[in-house]
């Protein structure tokens, strides 16, 4: 493969490459690559910061004891701030690249958040495990979860009083799309996850004598429908692979539908039973993903930026908490969705604000600057405060090492190549390196120029 | 092709880098109307206790629902129909005696949501309550009014970060805490930046672009902030210097229609006695200010100030010596133009609730369709808002 269909891929694929690996896996073939990509999403860890609590029944604890209300938002908050942490340091530095990648995809899809840290913990180790998985098993998975349960006020969903956000949110936003539905299809579709609880350990419930054993009308058939039943309907509609279909192209292809793509990919889907490694594969296998218009063309979301930045230069954060304060800026707090449709992507990342921020914040991060910001703290989220001067630990020596013997032009160009996208062949327009600086001055100069560019907001 | 070149081809007038900043940036600017009226849009975030703001004092059952929280008539300034200003807000009761203040109770929407993220999501959108939205109420005001003309600074918020309700499908305000530091920071990076490429893909195009509009917006909001001169004392708080910041932008006769602050931290589980009326405090003294300058210089009838939060809370005070999240509020509107000045609806009806929640009777939409017409030349409909008529707060 070519540097340019190299990096692509890794970036896609996974939060872009390890400079110090470009070397070799621009050696490799496509179907090489690609299979290293699957080799590698085996050895992933799950995610563990979140303590069981003795019941997740938090909300009735907290109604039960109100001065105890302090103590548990307090432990929660922690412990979310905790996952938080330990799921921006996964991306960056998980040898699972592609399932890091793919859970923050479905972690956008399923779009969920609850106050309660091992709830959330629970949901998000679903989605880790399937990320590569079938879809039909993740959706019968995340709709009996906790935590979706509990966001998509299925707890309240009750023969006698039906609550329809689960069962609209299923068929919008997981399944058919808008507009292949009709409100009756929404309500006969809630009527049969009436019920559809968790217990005390978090487990799924169906509370009997809150379900609707009635026949429901459903999309044209009649029965006695249970929520697995509807489930299973809208999968077996080739509308659904059709809906995930696109979101998979605007995710990991491009922002610019193309409904022959779209077409090929949901055939795929469908075709597999919905086996996401397959269709994964496909896509990065197909010659269109590497079309030069692709390549290269994707606005970083705020978890891209950050983490890329911190595979290239092996950051560390003294304090990690300050990653708070700059998701929060840059829009995109993992672990927490805006709402229930997901982060807005591409060019929603920018407006004037994030732009500057973003281009700032490579350099205050190369070399300890102060940022001069104070963060936007939210009720409900873990504060952080003013930010000034970022505690960074990086490490350049890969970047030496690499780059002894090369001339100056070499150097720029392979530190602009591996860390921003070739084929804008900004080497070429960078204030260029003195020859008289020491190597190490050279590849700051060459990292700073790149990290400050525009160009670096693209992948 | 340089730097220059580029930033003339993504569509701004060639004059960028050569003639003053502010000369330059109002040919940008189309305002539709330059003297129109200018809507200062203040969000006080976390869930205000509206009744302990404004406070029914003569009513037994507010005593008897906050045993250890409510206010009494000699805790308050007050005002009319029973109730009171809290009595940290002097500034604001001045602002009520000058006649240039309508409090509206009952406002809210139905079937609330008594999630911080979500409430504040449908007051940004618009949208109703059980639907996402993805866009603001203000930003689809942009993209409808303010498309293709490059006015980055036609909505400016004053923050770090911009607010849902800021930003459109295709258009977004501009967030900005300190016009002179964000113009030296833009500057510093426009200075340094690589030569453009020759074809650059449409995404990298896009990022240029806005780069370039926001260098252009923001020399030209910090021209108008070094011409406008404030003359009152703001209090020395992140408040309080916001709302200078906007006053300076106005008195500098900046374009800007839209300006949107936050004050934070009303949340008040827990010990709601102290912090909610430092939290006043610090609103009501910052307003005063601000009104006594736009009145010095002649703008009360072009500017409307209103304040909102995402609920208030629950009527019954908590074991915590706080109060929980509730629902419908009291709003205020501002200005020299208010058809309704004082307190213009009923009082808070305590004696139907639903489940321990004040029942909503004024849609914020409502409110949001009188702003539309009378600060900003539309209407509800063409923000995508639809069924909600103007209530009449604006003579």
């Amino acid at each position: 493969m070519t540097l340019q269909e190299t990096l692509h891929l890794f970036w896609r694929a996974g939060f872009g490459p390890d400079p110090t690996q470009v070397p070799r896996l621009v050696q490799l073939t496509r179907a090489e690559a690609v299979d290293l990509l699957f080799q590698d999403a085996q050895h992933y860890s799950p995610m563990d910061r979140a303590e069981m609590p003795a019941s997740m029944r938090w909300r009735k604890q907290m109604r039960n004891n109100p001065e105890d209300k302090k103590a548990v938002r307090k432990f929660n908050l922690e412990q979310l701030g905790d996952m938080n942490i330990q799921a921006l340091n996964e991306f960056a530095f998980s040898r699972a690249q592609l399932r890091e990648k793919m859970f923050l995809f479905w972690h956008d899809h399923f779009a969920c958040f609850v106050p309660f840290a091992y709830m959330l913990q629970l949901h998000i180790n679903k989605l880790k495990v399937e990320a590569l998985g079938n879809y039909r098993t993740m959706l019968h998975t995340v709709a009996k979860d906790a935590a979706m349960l509990e966001f998509l006020n299925n707890t309240q969903n009750r023969a006698r009083k039906p609550n329809e956000n689960f069962a609209r949110e299923v068929l919008e936003l997981y399944t058919l799309g808008i507009g292949q539905y009709t409100e009756q299809d929404i309500k006969e579709a809630a009527r049969a996850f009436t019920g559809w609880n968790y217990d005390d350990a978090g487990a799924f419930w169906l509370v009997e004598r809150w379900h609707d054993t009635g026949t429901k009308t459903f999309r044209g058939k009649t029965g006695a429908f249970g929520g697995e039943d509807i489930l299973n309907r809208v999968l077996d509609d080739p509308a659904t692979a059709a809906f995930l279909a696109k979101k998979l192209y605007a995710w990991f292809v491009s922002d610019k539908p193309n409904p022959k793509r779209e077409k090929e990919i949901a055939e795929v889907l469908y075709g597999s039973g919905y086996a996401i490694d397959q269709t994964m594969r496909h896509i990065f296998m197909s010659d269109w993903f590497y079309d030069p218009k692709v390549m290269g063309n994707r606005i970083k979301s705020p978890a891209d930026l950050l983490t890329g930045f911190r595979r290239q230069v092996g950051l560390t954060f003294k304090d990690e908490q300050v990653l708070f304060a700059l998701q929060r800026i840059l829009g995109q707090t993992v672990g927490h969705p805006p709402n229930v449709a997901g982060w807005k992507d591409g060019r929603a990342w920018i407006d004037a604000s994030t732009l500057v921020f973003r281009m700032r914040l490579g350099e205050a991060l190369l070399s300890n600057s102060d940022l001069q910001m104070e963060s936007r703290d939210l009720p409900e989220q873990p504060a952080y405060g003013k930010l000034d001067k970022l505690q960074t630990e990086l490490s350049l020596q890969h970047f030496y090492e690499l780059c002894a013997g090369l001339s100056d032009a070499e150097l720029t160009e392979f530190i602009c190549g591996v860390t921003a996208v070739p084929q804008n062949k900004l080497h070429s327009r960078i204030r260029p390196v003195q020859a008289a600086w020491p190597l190490e001055k050279k590849v700051q100069h060459v990292l700073l120029e790149t990290v400050r560019s525009p160009e670096y907001q693209l992948c | 092709m340089n730097r220059r070149d580029f930033i003339k081809r993504s569509g701004l007038a060639s004059t960028a880098l050569l003639v003053p900043r502010f000369l330059q940036a109002s040919s940008l600017l189309r305002p539709d109307n330059p003297d129109g009226p200018i809507l200062v849009m203040v969000q006080l975030s976390g869930g205000n206790d509206g009744l302990n703001t404004v406070v029914p004092y003569a009513n037994d059952l507010y005593y008897q629902a906050r045993p250890g929280l409510a206010l009494g008539k000699d805790e308050v300034l007050v005002l009319e129909k029973g109730m009171g200003l809290h009595s940290n807000m002097e500034g604001l009761h001045e602002i009520y005696q000058q006649g240039w203040l309508s409090i509206l109770n009952h406002v809210g929407y139905p079937n609330p949501n008594r999630s911080h993220f979500r409430s504040m999501d449908i007051w940004h959108s618009g949208s109703p309550s059980d639907e996402s939205w993805t866009s603001g109420w203000l930003g689809r005001w942009l993209d409808a009014h303010c498309q293709g003309g490059g006015t980055p600074s036609a909505a400016i918020e004053v923050n770090s970060t911009l607010s849902l309700a800021m930003r459109g499908e295709e258009s977004k305000g501009l967030a900005i805490q300190n016009p002179n530091a964000v113009a030296r920071q833009i500057n510093a990076l426009v200075e340094r930046l690589p030569q453009a490429p020759e074809a650059p893909s449409d995404n990298l195009n896009y990022l240029y672009k806005t780069l370039a509009e926001t260098q252009s917006g923001v020399g030209y909001l910090q021209e108008a902030y070094r011409l406008g001169k404030t003359q009152r004392e703001y209090p020395n708080h992140a408040f309080g210097k916001h709302m200078q910041t906007i006053a300076q932008l106005i008195l500098g006769k900046a374009h800007t229609r839209v300006y949107y602050a936050e004050l934070g931290g009303f949340d008040t589980h827990i010990q709601q006695k102290n912090k909610q009326g430092r939290l006043l405090k610090q609103y009501s003294d910052a307003m005063l200010p601000f009104m006594e300058e736009m009145r010095a210089a002649n703008l009360l009838d072009r500017v409307v100030v209103v304040t909102f939060s995402e609920f208030g809370r629950r009527v019954a005070q908590n074991a915590s010596g706080g109060t929980d999240h509730g629902t419908a509020n009291n709003l205020f509107v501002m200005g020299g133009k208010l058809a309704h000045p004082g307190i213009a609806n009923e009082a808070p009806d305590l004696s139907s609730l639903d489940e321990g929640d004040l029942k909503y009777r004024i849609d914020f939409r409502s409110v949001y369709a009188d702003l539309l017409n009378h600060c900003l030349g539309s209407s509800a409909e063409a923000v995508g808002i639809k069924g909600f008529a103007p209530l009449g707060l604006f003579a």
